[in-house]
């Protein structure tokens, strides 16, 4: 996972092009569904690995993702 | 030996209620997430009351007495004591048998089987697993997206002793630094249910595929009954595990997710299509937990 995958991850759940500061909160579409739809995708893209991160689950930013990602490697 | 698996007799909540008329609100997320257009509510029996009425129905019909009962339920009317023993009573059984209660959630069917198995490769030939659950009793009415995902449900089924060896395989599992993404904390007071929702998705689609997988080496599976937790986390689960859609059976036309009773609903479902194939069910949730069995069913 890159910076640029991170954000057409999130950009695709949003509906819109997204910046590194973009947050949940910022945007309607990205709501509990969306949430969820998310997840699935980084674990797509992560090959099955970032499911295992429960932290994942209340990272509602491209910021706090980034840090979990790094913090377990899935990030370069 | 084996395990014969009968029909489930399923009793669903008295009162049908839309998932729409819940909230219009979230009208998308309900078909695009939960799948389900209805679900059901229990407002007369309690617990111990749905299971003893299922039960009845199924011994009513089957006309059998068992060696042991099992009595899966984890929001039972009292602390204690366990209401197995309530139940034994209320259905007349002989009062010599094993009877217990194994507080689980959406694992606690697959688990009973794998007891079940057990016992009944000892002294024991058949036996009764009764699920029932009311979570509708903790639910805040605030609480809609709780409010649109559970049904009451119960369910009553058979087992018995089988000469054919017919497990093929079986997988569980446990995550208890998570336990508290799906709970009821009586300490607080309230008595009311709050789910993490995110976390559980997170380890349904970590667990099961992996679980699947374990279990289907040789790509022999025919059937699927997985736990209909959600309609997402059911397509996320098919999806990452590459298994046919067809084979998944899913039970979201006829209502929402039915915590312990979900794996029995969906074989009373598909019962005869089940018959001489070979049957992957899988549960998960409450706990964190999960239990999946490999099964050629007889």
């Amino acid at each position: 996972m890159n910076e640029k995958k991170l954000l057409q991850i999130i950009s695709q759940i949003t509906g819109s092009k997204v910046s590194t500061k973009a947050k949940a909160s910022n945007y309607k579409k990205w709501d509990s569904l969306a949430h969820l739809k998310l997840l699935a995708k980084l674990d797509q893209a992560t090959k099955g690995k970032s499911s295992k991160i429960l932290e994942l689950a209340s990272a509602k930013s491209f910021q706090e993702i980034k840090k979990i990602l790094l913090k377990n490697k899935l990030y370069k | 030996m084996g395990i014969k698996i009968l029909k489930p007799e399923i009793y669903l909540g008295n009162k049908k209620v839309s998932t729409i008329s819940i909230s219009k609100r979230y009208k998308s997320q309900i078909e695009k997430k939960i799948g389900s257009k209805y679900v059901h509510v229990e407002t007369k029996k309690n617990i111990l009351g749905m299971a003893t009425f299922v039960a009845k129905k199924l011994l009513k019909k089957e006309n059998f007495s068992p060696d042991f009962l099992i009595f899966v339920s984890q929001g039972q009317d009292k602390i204690f004591p366990s209401a197995a023993e309530k139940l034994a009573e209320n259905l007349n059984l002989n009062k010599n048998i094993l009877v217990f209660t194994l507080s689980s959630g959406c694992s606690g069917f697959v688990q009973a089987l794998i007891l079940s198995d057990s016992l009944l490769k000892t002294k024991y030939k058949k036996g009764l697993i009764v699920c029932a659950e009311k979570y509708s009793k903790y639910m805040s009415k605030n609480d809609i997206k709780t409010r649109f995902l559970f049904s009451d449900a119960a369910s009553a089924t058979q087992v018995l002793r089988s000469n054919q060896e017919n497990i093929l395989g079986i997988d569980h599992g446990y995550n208890g630094c998570d336990s508290d993404s799906l709970k009821v904390d009586d300490l607080t007071g309230k008595n009311l249910l709050t789910m993490d929702g995110s976390k559980v998705f997170l380890f349904g689609i970590s667990t099961i595929p992996v679980s699947i997988k374990k279990l289907n080496k040789s790509n022999q599976v025919d059937k699927y009954l997985i736990h209909n937790a959600s309609k997402i986390m059911l397509d996320t689960i098919i999806k990452k595990s590459k298994i046919e859609n067809k084979k998944v059976i899913n039970s979201f036309s006829i209502t929402g997710n039915t915590i312990s009773s979900s794996i029995p609903l969906l074989i009373n479902m598909s019962y005869k299509k089940l018959i001489g194939k070979k049957v992957l069910m899988s549960g998960f949730g409450v706990g964190l937990s999960w239990a999946s069995i490999l099964i050629k069913w007889i």
